[in-house]
């Protein structure tokens, strides 16, 4: 019996922390508000104000703070997990946009589209550490697992910028499709992606030879680009297809497209590796994928002009 | 040599200035119910190549009828005019998806502009449209002059959307 009762306190605490499940924090750009779903219940448990236009997100390792980017405001506003507020605001830059945070959560990382410069900020005190110049309005920020480089996709130079984080510089730049806007890696840290808006497709990076091993068709303009968690497949949202696609990694084959609402933007996947979250533009709403059975599961209604640029989930 | 430094100061700050608003993609959305079957709605519209309903539009001219990559280029008036491309043509479900490739923002004050037109039929058994858009100021960079806003754009896009609307309504349901 006394056992028996042992053996329900521990099962009930462990089931506690699996019950902790994370935010998704989604940037509404038309009405300068957050989104916060709590990815247990999927629904939206609290709307935070932010600056003018937030449209970059960037939830850090530990899950403990949120960046958000306000290019309007040239602004990034900080918000705090435990307190679900805004405990920060500092200015950045004229435009602000991609935003991304170090393997070691210690650096912050954003580019801005206006002045083509990457900026890298401490996460704590936020001070800004370096100014590196990239290319022309870069969009897409990703960080290599190993912690030692940052890709930048430069959508008006089709280009990708890579930087070595140990040196502050840009030490390679190369071609991507037309007007590559966001990018990821896998988890392995081999590929890296780029959603090229102009030509329709994703480029297929391999991070140690910087070669593009294949461009993937995708649906009418690409946004983002992620990978599942298991880095089995990789999945592009099609901005004006309404559509996700999904290809397996490695064979590059098609697995087809599941049709979401309008204008589908921001992808994260969650780490229980069987849901996928998708936001949605036009229609102001996030949608939940199974990404097992590859079928939309739930609507989740948000704010107006829903991006959530970058990794709103962790 | 004070001058000249204080005048690039001058400079510097309005660049700067300058650069404080980013250029973020607009919406409008406007519906209006018809009193009509779906399917006499449709007949009026479902045609790429004419667009004449719209009061604004004084012809229409194009090729690819109403395939996708058709084109159709819209009068205004005297030079005035809308090049369009059809993406999406679903006549199954009473919709399509177009998108503006050339446009004079003295036209109209946007860029980059793709917009849904749909049907649906109501419990009632009348029709509602859905005419929605998205796209961009006619002013790209920062500090927009008024006329080339996010407001002017949203304003210019919504007045188009209401007069066509309200004409088919009147037409339709005559």
């Amino acid at each position: 019996m006394k056992a028996f009762i042992a053996g329900l306190i521990i099962a009930s605490s462990f089931n506690s922390v699996l019950l902790a499940q994370p935010y998704a924090f989604i940037t509404n750009q038309g009405d300068d508000t957050v989104s916060v779903i709590d990815t247990h219940s999927d629904e939206v448990i609290k709307t935070l104000t932010v600056a003018s236009g937030p449209a970059g997100v960037a939830v850090n390792i530990t899950g403990s703070t949120c960046f958000i980017s306000s290019p309007d405001a040239a602004t990034i506003s900080v918000i705090d997990s435990q307190t679900l507020s805004v405990s920060h605001t500092f200015t950045s830059g004229s435009g602000p946009l991609g935003i991304a945070i170090s393997s070691d959560d210690k650096h912050l990382y954003v580019v801005d589209w206006y002045e083509g410069m990457l900026r890298i900020y401490n996460s704590e005190d936020y001070q800004l550490l370096h100014e590196i110049k990239v290319g022309k309005s870069p969009a897409g920020i990703v960080t290599h697992p190993n912690g030692q480089s940052l890709y930048v996709a430069n959508r008006d130079d089709d280009s990708l910028s890579v930087i070595d984080l140990t040196k502050f510089k840009v030490v390679n730049t190369i071609k991507l499709g037309h007007k590559p806007f966001g990018l990821a890696l896998s988890y392995s840290g081999k590929w890296l992606f780029s959603a090229n808006v102009g030509s329709d497709s994703v480029s297929v990076i391999d991070t140690v030879t910087l070669h593009e091993v294949i461009q993937l068709q995708t649906g009418s303009s690409p946004y983002a680009v992620t990978t599942s968690i298991d880095d089995k497949h990789l999945i592009v949202s099609n901005q004006k297809d309404d559509s996700i696609s999904l290809f397996d990694i490695g064979s590059w084959q098609a697995r087809g497209r599941i049709a979401v609402g309008t204008f589908p933007e921001g992808l994260s996947a969650h780490p229980d590796g069987k849901r996928l979250y998708v936001s949605s533009w036009f229609d102001n709403e996030v949608y939940v994928l199974d990404t097992v059975e590859f079928k939309l599961i739930k609507r989740i209604a948000t704010g107006n002009g829903s991006r959530a640029f970058g990794r709103f989930i962790r | 040599m004070k001058v000249t430094f204080i005048l690039l100061l001058s400079i510097l700050s309005v660049t700067t200035e300058s650069f404080a608003h980013g250029p973020s993609r607009q919406k409008v959305v406007e519906k209006i119910v018809i009193n009509a079957p779906i399917e006499k709605v449709w007949d009026s519209v479902k045609n790429f190549q004419n667009m004449n309903w719209h009061p604004a539009v004084m012809s229409t001219e194009g090729e690819g009828g109403n395939s996708i990559g058709a084109k159709r280029t819209l009068t205004l008036g005297p030079g005035a005019t809308i090049v369009e491309s059809l993406e999406k043509y679903i006549p199954a479900q009473h919709k399509f998806f177009y998108r503006i490739i050339d446009v004079d923002t003295a036209v109209i004050p946007i860029n980059n502009y793709s917009s849904w037109f749909k049907l649906n039929e109501t419990s009632e058994g009348h029709t509602e449209i859905t005419w929605q858009g998205a796209f961009y100021r006619g002013y790209m960079n920062n500090n927009p002059p008024e006329n080339l806003n996010d407001k002017a754009a949203i304003a210019a896009v919504t007045s188009i959307y209401v007069s066509g609307l309200s004409e088919l309504k009147k037409i339709l349901e005559e």
